[in-house]
């Protein structure tokens, strides 16, 4: 068969069965996160700048969060007990971060590319789980 | 039948090009569409198919610098995050779809199927590199499913440009 005609070849049906799996296996991370406890970490590409445990957000409510990136940028982010945490407001031209909504589970991120600036929900160490625990 | 020289060649590679620049510029405006950074149709892996297949893989390493070079000094992104992103997904891609090209049975569609998710995972790996974390390889699984629509679509549209260009090329 031509190579430029573009039928389907049993081949090509296997790439795009090999890029279903390897999506499914992607996921599966996602899929298997049922931790409620979580913490959310606010970051640039030198490192964390805020980090918050999930507990700590219902104790102290909703509130706002802004990273500064170089040249006056900025990206703003909404932590809220209920839903987690959202970009609100960036000042990178394509503001795709805004599109991403609400983020509450691990291994979720939210990424503002032109600002290197992201969040991630993580999972709680076994330490930081215990201290949740402890009364006083 | 006619031959190309080396004239015919390089002015083929510049219309591929530019036509590549328009459709990077056209996609540029639909990138809000998705929440997934990085994630496009590739309408622009039209005009690197289009130079791997019917031109040579020098030819088409030159079309695809230079569509990513041109289109983003065009946009105002030249040395912004996006532009190494790009070109890194553009490269990663152009090579794969090469190997497999040359070393495989796949047909176009699946060559350019798996030339969208190596240029993915490419876009996804020099992303990673500049903030230095893995957070983004969360949305790995929905541009792996983006890439099927993505990749068929521009393997199945390049599949009948070259049908055409072909049939041209072989009427002259």
């Amino acid at each position: 068969m031509n190579r430029q005609t573009g039928f389907i070849k049993k081949a090509d049906l296997y790439v795009a069965v090999g890029i279903l799996m390897l999506a499914a296996l992607a996921y599966l991370p996602t899929f298997l996160s049922r931790q409620s406890n979580y913490k959310i970490v606010i970051a640039n590409e030198q490192g964390s700048l805020y980090e918050l445990n999930s507990q700590d957000l219902k104790a102290k409510g909703a509130f706002s969060y802004t990273a500064f990136a170089p040249g006056g940028n900025f990206v703003t982010f909404n932590l809220d007990p209920s839903a987690g945490v959202r970009v609100s407001s960036a000042s990178c031209p394509d503001k795709v971060c805004l599109q991403a909504g609400y983020i509450n589970k691990v291994p979720q991120s939210v990424v503002c590319l032109p600002n290197k600036i992201y969040a991630q929900i993580i999972p709680l160490t076994n330490k930081e789980d215990n201290l949740d625990a402890i009364l006083h | 039948m006619l031959s190309f020289t080396k004239t015919h060649k390089l002015v083929i590679a510049a219309l591929f090009t530019s036509l590549g620049i328009v459709l990077s510029i056209v996609e540029n405006y639909f990138s809000f569409v998705l929440p997934i950074p990085g994630a496009k149709i590739g309408l622009a892996n039209i005009a690197t198919l289009l130079a791997l297949y019917f031109l040579n893989f020098r030819l088409a390493l030159v079309v695809v610098g230079l569509r990513v070079l041109l289109s983003a000094l065009l946009l105002g992104t030249f040395l912004a995050s996006s532009f190494f992103i790009s070109s890194g997904g553009a490269l990663v891609s152009l090579f794969a779809m090469q190997l497999l090209k040359s070393l495989t049975p796949l047909s176009i569609l699946g060559v350019s199927l798996a030339g969208a998710a190596l240029h993915n995972l490419g876009q996804l790996a020099i992303a990673s590199l500049l903030i230095s974390s893995q957070a983004l390889f969360y949305f790995l699984p929905l541009l792996l499913l983006f890439s099927l629509p993505a990749g068929f679509s521009t393997g199945y549209l390049t599949s009948k440009i070259l049908y055409l260009l072909n049939k041209k090329k072989d009427c002259v």
